[in-house]
């Protein structure tokens, strides 16, 4: 019974939230590094929206600002920091 | 006329003054054009995400104009033939933004050690 109880604990999950529409943000430009680094992995890869839980309309904006970032050198295209 | 953005990498291991050379070059291009340039934003001396032309450091220049298609061709024809300049990218009515990089945030400038043009290209 008590192995049950855990399992449904486990279970409850916290609504994501778009970090954009929360702080009312409504472009996204490529030359704000601080603001993109929220939104890659360690490796450099985009964090999917499954994850972030940005909103779709933000989640296309974002990736062209990341890719534009990337091409001139900004963000990485991969991160060899972890070793 | 629409307006533009260029964002230009030059060469960070060139002397300053070469620096300050190109980015003058750039602007007198424009501005031979008759376009007429908004604003101008150095971030100044950067670590690249990733080496290129086998170099860690660029110089990051904005311009803000506004300028005839016909300017903008022609600026980015001096840009690809010019050796010190690592890269470049020209968005067309890109909203101009209030972000300037704040050189403290990710990383110190401290590592980034002028070399002279000759002893870069000696390597």
């Amino acid at each position: 019974m008590a192995f049950e109880d855990k399992k449904q604990a486990t279970r409850i999950r916290r609504k994501k939230t778009c970090w954009f529409t929360e702080n009312n943000i409504k472009f996204i430009d490529y030359k704000d590094e601080k603001t993109l680094r929220r939104f890659i992995s360690e490796r450099g890869k985009i964090i999917p929206r499954r994850i972030s839980g940005t909103s779709a309309k933000y989640q296309r904006m974002l990736n062209e600002a990341i890719k534009r970032a990337r091409q001139m050198a900004i963000l990485p295209f991969v991160s060899d920091s972890l070793r | 006329m629409r307006q533009y953005e260029t964002m230009v990498i030059i060469d960070a291991m060139i002397s300053d003054d070469a620096i300050k050379a190109e980015i003058e070059t750039i602007a007198a291009n424009i501005t031979k054009g008759n376009g007429e340039i908004l604003r101008r934003d150095d971030w100044g001396k950067r670590k690249l995400a990733y080496t290129i032309k086998k170099r860690q450091h660029g110089f990051y220049v904005i311009f803000y104009y506004k300028a005839e298609a016909a300017t903008v061709a022609s600026v980015e024809a001096a840009l690809k033939l010019n050796e010190n300049v690592l890269r470049w990218m020209t968005l067309a009515d890109y909203p101009m933004s209030e972000i300037v990089y704040d050189q403290t945030q990710t990383q110190s400038t401290e590592d980034i050690i002028p070399v002279d043009a000759e002893e870069g290209e000696a390597e």
